[in-house]
């Protein structure tokens, strides 16, 4: 057995996953996935030293491996993948000569494979997040891979979650953007303040190449906690992959229709507000879905961004259809969450807290901090959150 | 929570008391979701008694306003304070959830 066996085996033992029960925090990401890259299987696959067990299982049977099955290693080709840190694809397994002498391509059911390695908190890879068609399928896309890699670090998360609480919120942070866009004439920034080890809020900006535009949005998912984070998760990845192609309403209908059953189930809903903007001119276009909290600030004239759409999963059939807006020179667009109002009581006080923040300093950086600032310490149960896109004077 | 029930013109009013959060929330919905289980889906959720909504309470109100309309009937909120009012405005949730001032005038129109 070589070392990367043992380890696994030894990690596996200790988050006690190995022939567990069904759980739904996993059921719903295989769902998603399998919904998303709309294939016939979608799996969670745990590699121990001696077998493949199948932890969480979208379309099993039929050839598929059922939730709660073990197969022979010699059988699993998540066995391969997680003898590697990249995603493991084959798009014709069938027609692949390299493949020719595995028992998967002569068992003759599985067309397509693609699985991203899932690591335990200490880095070790202990099983898979697998993707299966009966078909070949064309290669996924650049968006597409790393919207896999996206699902699964939210397995990631979960499996995490199983060992430690305090390491899931770790992993949480991560799904919070990091680098900045590198936008002349711009700066990006936000931050998250969390009541407790995981919430629900997020933010996230990214750039739309091909509309030429940027987006950034705020969401908050009602409740708190591993449920709330895990929506918060779910959500993320689903408007961070469809956004680049779509429209600001067809991406929120896009959100709206995946997650219905998941907040249905939970009696939650999220409330969000995204804009994108063009970063040459400044043009903006938003929706607010029963958010409430977004501003722009500027030396001649602060306002709230405000439309009448509910919150995603309130009703099904709502449309978010955008509004214009224009982000000039020198002024900022501003948006928070809502543990902000226990700070400033309401819009208005959040919005000339806003404006106050904005004169006090010279990057978003530094406007975001400003206003964390205010609402850190002060007695909140609520996550706190700001995000800020802010153009320069001249 | 004590959600103390009644029925006035037709409809099931549940009057619901004390903060209405993380930890009362679940019950008022498994109320709700009994009265509709039961054939009643005209309901009024009372909030008189209500001195605090957080978003879990919203969202137990919500689901119950969709179960509601799924069976046919329809789920309306009287007597809610400043607080309640203030977070159904700025969610927009006023659009679909609107407040009446009473329980009379809640089922006045049904």
């Amino acid at each position: 057995m070589s070392t990367d066996e043992t380890e696994r085996t030894a990690v596996l033992d200790e988050l006690q996953l190995l022939d567990s029960p069904r759980e739904e925090r996993f059921d719903r990401v295989v769902r998603l996935a399998q919904h998303i890259f709309g294939v016939p299987f979608a799996g969670v696959n745990l590699i121990s030293d001696d077998r493949h067990y199948t932890k969480a299982a979208a379309g099993g049977g039929h050839g598929f491996p059922e939730p709660s099955s073990s197969l022979p290693l010699s059988d699993s080709l998540c066995a391969i993948t997680v003898q590697d840190d990249r995603t493991l694809e084959i798009p014709d397994l069938r027609g692949d000569e390299a493949w020719a002498d595995h028992p998967v391509a002569q068992g003759g059911t599985v067309g397509y494979y693609a699985g991203a390695p899932l690591r335990a908190p200490g880095g070790q890879r202990i099983g898979s997040l697998c993707l299966m068609d009966v078909v070949p399928r064309r290669e996924l896309s650049v968006g597409e891979h790393a919207m896999l890699r996206d699902l699964a670090g939210w397995l990631e998360r979960e499996l995490a979650a199983s060992a430690d609480l305090q390491q899931g919120a770790e992993l949480q942070r991560r799904l919070l953007p990091r680098g900045m866009p590198d936008l002349p004439g711009w700066d990006v920034a936000g931050r998250c303040v969390q009541a407790g080890a995981v919430g629900g809020d997020f933010y996230d900006w990214q750039l739309l190449p091909r509309l030429g535009q940027v987006q950034v949005l705020l969401a908050d998912v009602m409740g708190k906690g591993i449920q709330a984070a895990l929506v918060a998760s779910g959500v993320r990845a689903i408007i961070r992959g469809t956004s680049p192609h779509n429209t600001l309403t067809a991406s929120m209908r896009r959100v709206a229709d995946d997650m219905e059953a998941d907040l249905g189930e939970i009696s939650s809903f999220v409330t969000m507000f995204v804009a994108r903007f063009d970063p040459s001119d400044g043009a903006a276009e938003y929706v607010d879905a029963g958010h409430g909290l977004a501003f722009v600030v500027g030396p001649d004239r602060s306002v709230r961004l405000s439309s009448d759409g509910l919150p995603v999963g309130a009703l099904p059939g709502e449309r978010w259809d955008p509004r214009d807006e224009r982000i000039g020179p020198g002024e900022a667009l501003v948006i928070v969450s809502d543990g902000m109002l226990d700070v400033h009581g309401d819009a208005d006080g959040v919005l000339t807290a806003a404006r106050a923040a904005l004169e006090k300093t010279s990057n978003a950086d530094e406007l975001v901090e400003l206003l964390l600032a205010g609402a850190v310490g002060h007695l909140t149960t609520d996550d706190v959150t700001v995000v800020v896109a802010r153009r320069s004077a001249g | 929570m004590q959600i103390d029930r009644s029925e006035v013109g037709g409809a099931t009013v549940l009057a619901a008391n004390g903060r209405l959060n993380m930890v009362s929330a679940p019950a008022l919905k498994a109320r709700v979701d009994d009265e509709v289980g039961a054939g009643n889906a005209r309901l009024v959720v009372d909030l008189a008694g209500v001195d605090f909504i957080d978003s879990s309470g919203l969202g137990a109100i919500i689901g119950g306003l969709k179960a509601a309309r799924q069976a046919g009937g329809d789920l309306r909120i009287a007597a809610a304070g400043e607080q309640v009012r203030a977070v159904l405005g700025l969610t927009n949730l006023d659009r679909i959830l609107r407040p009446y001032d009473s329980v009379e005038e809640a089922t006045a129109t049904w």
